[in-house]
């Protein structure tokens, strides 16, 4: 009961920070591509990636909502959690410069306040995949349990 | 469980791994060498002594062989006068007659002894008084904008303005007789966006009377006399003679937010002009020049005005290893560096220093 719960809280975290997150960046489009623009990380790739990565955050949210998915859900926005976070530390550590493409409030962090937070999604991310494995295989094992008594 | 570890694992690999292949890509651990030589002649400059200042607050305003004047940028009405001899420091405070009545921006204080000036180009104002006194009263022709501002003498200015209703930087004067302002289009070339494009460093050498104009995104300077008129365009080493970055207008109503789309690709970091030479802090590495170097310091290129020959490259290195050049300014024999709240005093040892125009 108590680790359904907690899957659930973590699912609404994560559905929550990304919805936000895609949403300021659809909203804030054009804002939001010239910021990709100005990262040295970046520069080379140009056009796709402002959508790509919206595109990515909607995917995670309905992956980690479709209850058969939410597995998958997890692993994505640990990864992309991990992703973001490695992203910053490769900025913070390699750019000449530190430019800034996060919508909203996300925005007045500074870099070391948006590594932490980021580090805590992250193993947050980690804490889902535990326990909805742990869940779905009990749940795996339950139906066979049933399956075997019938 | 042994398999959740292994796509947990790989999961944060590939993450990881993403990023990676993105630093690898983006040319930023490449050998950022350029194809241009820099000459380093032994001890060119001699550190001498150091000030501490206390607060990061306070900005070079001007100065003499032997007096350095910083303003503040929290405090704009106090300016603290350093000797650069006995390194002692007295603070003067500005009176400025009617500078309560006026909301300001940004409030800048430039000393040019015996004449200073308190000025805040958005509103606009300038405030002129003396070094006598350091009380200072409004300029008479003080009507238009601007974001830069030199004074060619006590009642002549050299200004950069932004025009109207194109943005594009514009260098003019402001004059004493009609018509009070004389904006000269067409110095200034637009490579990109008019306005980021051809930003820079403008510095007025009195002694041979020349006005310079040094870009901060290519690797060109103007050298014009007291009206402006181009006597050459030089060029500093490297070879980036366009602007390399990309620029984008965000319109959301009424509002207008200029930016760049792309990194920035700073050439020119900071400049100043002094006895004939112009002093250039480059962001760009030679091809001779070793990367630790490099890192471990600012380095500044020497120009003679005369005709824009390169003299000499020298490093100004961090201050405690760490802090970079804030700013710098040359006066008489002495290269004044601030390091956030570090002043730092080097004297110029070089005699390649002293030229043929300059009176060292």
């Amino acid at each position: 009961m108590i680790k359904k719960l907690a899957i659930e809280i973590l699912v609404f975290l994560f559905v929550v920070l990304f919805v936000y997150a895609a949403l300021n960046k659809v909203l804030e489009f054009q804002k939001f591509t010239v910021q990709i623009g100005q990262s040295p990380l970046l520069t080379g790739f140009g056009g796709f990636v402002p959508g790509l990565v919206i595109g990515v955050e909607f995917i995670v949210v309905v992956l980690l909502l479709v209850p058969r998915l939410r597995l998958v859900g997890f692993f994505a926005a640990f990864s992309l959690m991990t992703m973001f976070t490695a992203y910053i530390g490769a900025i913070l550590t390699y750019s000449p410069y530190v430019p800034c493409s996060c919508g909203g409030v996300l925005e007045k962090f500074s870099w070391t306040e948006h590594l932490i937070f980021n580090s805590g999604f992250v193993v947050l991310g980690l804490a889902g995949i535990v326990l909805q494995a742990g869940q779905d295989w009990e749940q795996e094992f339950n139906e066979s349990i049933t399956r075997l008594e019938k | 469980m042994r398999r959740l570890m292994v796509w947990v694992v790989g999961s944060f690999a590939f993450s990881v791994g993403t990023v990676v292949v993105l630093i690898a890509m983006s040319g930023l651990l490449k050998d950022q060498r350029n194809s241009f030589l820099r000459e380093f002649p032994p001890h060119p400059v001699m550190e001498r002594d150091t000030l501490n200042l206390i607060y990061n607050s306070y900005y070079l305003a001007g100065g003499n062989g032997h007096t350095v004047y910083l303003a503040n940028y929290t405090t704009p009405l106090q300016v603290l006068i350093a000797d650069l001899r006995r390194l002692d420091t007295m603070r003067v405070h500005l009176k400025v007659k009617g500078i309560m009545d006026q909301k300001f921006w940004s409030v800048r204080v430039k000393v040019d002894s015996p004449n200073f000036y308190v000025y805040d180009g958005a509103v606009p104002r300038i405030y002129r008084g003396e070094t006598g006194h350091w009380s200072a009263e409004r300029y008479l022709y003080d009507s238009t904008y601007f974001l830069d501002f030199v004074p060619l003498d006590s009642e002549r200015f050299a200004i950069r303005a932004l025009g109207y209703p194109v943005k594009e930087n514009v260098l003019g004067r402001i004059l004493p007789d009609v018509p009070h302002l004389r904006m000269e289009k067409g110095l200034l070339e637009k490579q990109v966006d008019g306005m980021f494009c051809t930003d820079g460093m403008m510095h007025y050498a009195d002694d041979t009377e020349r006005l310079v104009y040094l870009y901060h995104y290519r690797n060109e300077f103007l050298v014009m006399d007291t009206s402006l008129r181009v006597q050459y365009r030089g060029h500093t080493l490297d070879t980036i003679s366009r602007v390399k970055f990309t620029a984008a207008v965000l319109r959301s109503g009424a509002e207008e937010v200029f930016t760049l789309s792309s990194p920035p690709y700073l050439v020119n970091r900071l400049s100043e002009v002094s006895n004939g030479l112009l002093y250039v802090n480059s962001n760009l590495l030679a091809a001779n020049e070793n990367q630790g170097a490099f890192d471990a310091g600012s380095v500044i290129d020497v120009y003679d005005l005369q005709d824009g020959r390169y003299v000499l490259s020298f490093y100004l290195y961090h201050f405690d290893r760490s802090v970079r050049l804030s700013e710098f300014r040359v006066f008489g024999d002495y290269l004044v560096a601030r390091y956030e709240d570090r002043l730092v005093i080097y004297e110029l040892t070089s005699t390649l220093f002293k030229t043929r125009d300059g009176h060292g």
